[in-house]
């Protein structure tokens, strides 16, 4: 069933993907109302920042429009996006650990987003009141853990866990073959639970507090 | 047992994307090894711990093209994050700037913090300073006594001139005073000499004004007398008159009267 739904869903994109090819502006919007949430979380996932998160998803787009021509596969677009937007996140991530300004926290203060004030109560225009200030602890901190991540195994497992990739994609995405991709997300599993360990967070703490 | 799965095949049999075959072989592996399957099953823990971050919500923004084929990105946060750092960056890069232009220039060392604009010169010793404001405090009393001076030999010019000059007025003041009174003297002998002139002449015209009231009162009654004996004429010429008519009269009346008597004697 789920692989029907992705098959329909694929169909018009594909479509879609081939009108915006032309230069269609309109094309180009739907695609970019399709996509533009997932690329943001990603990135956001990638670099914890919601400003820099924006910026790429929106330098992503950019790319997309200017370099959709030079795409051969229409199938491949999924990859070839994500491809775009972790090269962004990667350089990104450069510059904030070079410069070693901004650090690898979570702020959600922007607009648009679930904030997070002092009394740690959420408000703006997405303010859930069920969404516990608990769950928004627990998020920055898996959000801290992800950043420590080495890149590849962080790419890998936010594509994995949190984009529903394929293998397949993933190896088209990184530029690597299926196995390497199988042996970081491992890796970076490994690693992840040892800080959660550290931070103790487990099963059992989390259903205690949640 | 030889086998033992590579960590890709674990992650493969995590996701349940392993073939039949595969699966079997690794669930035998895990069951004989109690230590690589409590692992797998973290890992899964894991996961499923990670599963708790949700997608965030985010403003989806229109984008535009013009010919130029720039693309304008018009409904997300305009203050991108790159954008806020290209200020930061500017803001310091004016700093620097602005320090360059002015020269500025900070430094540590044993004797303390130094700050300029321009280069920094070296500090004095005691004996320096000391002698630096004797030399100042001489310069300015030297120029004090200067102006002091200067100021003393205009103050005694400017009195000597004012006192000079308050004689003369004191002079010529007096010189006037005298002048005042000769003018006061001379005045006084005109103003009298016109008051007599002026009661002179007023009483020459009384006199002649008189004169000729009295001569016009005089030829006044003269005429009166004359008209009144005028007057007095008349009526004695009518009563002469009135005389003579009356002797006339009477003069007739007895005539008739003779006549009368003549007559009726002769008839009787």
């Amino acid at each position: 069933m789920h692989a029907n739904q992705i098959s329909q869903a694929m169909v018009p994109l594909e479509s879609l993907i081939e009108k915006a090819m032309t230069g269609d502006e309109v094309s180009f919007n739907q695609l970019v109302n399709l996509w533009y949430k997932r690329i943001y979380n990603y990135a956001l996932k990638q670099c914890s920042h919601n400003d820099v998160a924006a910026d790429i998803t929106q330098r992503t787009f950019i790319a997309v429009f200017k370099n959709l021509k030079k795409l051969k596969d229409v199938g491949s677009f999924k990859p070839w996006i994500y491809r775009i937007a972790t090269n962004f996140c990667h350089q990104e991530g450069r510059k904030i650990s070079n410069s070693k300004t901004v650090p690898f926290t979570v702020t959600q203060n922007d607009e648009g987003d679930t904030r997070i004030n002092e009394e740690g109560e959420a408000e703006g225009i997405y303010f859930n009141p069920e969404m516990s200030y608990q769950q928004k602890e627990l998020e920055k901190i898996l959000f801290g853990c992800l950043q420590e991540l080495p890149k590849d195994q962080r790419s890998v497992i936010i594509m994995k866990e949190y984009e529903g990739m394929k293998f397949r994609e993933i190896a088209e995405t990184l530029d690597t073959s299926e196995n390497t991709i199988k042996t970081w997300l491992y890796r970076g599993l490994k690693l992840l639970k040892q800080q959660l360990e550290e931070k103790n967070i487990t099963k059992d703490t989390l259903s205690y507090e949640l | 047992m030889n086998y033992k799965p590579e960590e890709s095949t674990l992650i493969a049999y995590l996701y349940g994307e392993l073939t039949a075959e595969e699966q079997k072989k690794v669930e035998a592996y895990l069951s004989g090894n109690e230590e690589a399957r409590k692992e797998l099953d973290e890992l899964s823990e894991t996961l499923s711990i990670m599963g708790q971050v949700k997608d965030k919500e985010v403003d989806i923004p229109t984008f535009t093209f013009d010919q130029s084929s720039k693309i304008v990105v018009s409904g997300a946060s305009a203050f991108g994050y790159w954008q806020k750092s290209l200020a930061i960056a500017a803001s310091i890069a004016l700093v620097l700037f602005i320090g360059y232009i002015t020269r500025f220039n900070a430094s540590y060392d044993g004797d303390g913090f130094q700050l300029a604009f321009g280069s920094q010169n070296e500090g004095y010793n005691q004996e320096q300073v000391e002698s630096m404001i004797e030399l100042a405090i001489a310069k300015n009393n030297n120029t004090l006594d200067q102006k002091f001076a200067s100021t003393e030999a205009g103050m005694k010019e400017y009195v000597a001139d004012n006192s000079q000059s308050l004689q003369t007025q004191f002079v010529s003041n007096m010189d006037k005073r005298s002048l005042s009174e000769a003018d006061f003297e001379q005045q006084k002998r005109v103003y009298l000499s016109q008051l007599k002139q002026l009661v002179e002449n007023s009483e020459l015209a009384q006199k002649k004004y008189t004169d000729e009231v009295m001569t016009d009162f005089a030829i006044f009654l003269d005429i009166q007398r004359q008209n009144d004996l005028q007057v007095i004429q008349t009526r004695f010429n009518n009563l002469q008159d009135n005389a003579e008519l009356n002797q006339f009269q009477t003069n007739q009346i007895l005539a008739n009267l003779i006549s009368s008597v003549d007559g009726g004697s002769n008839q009787y």
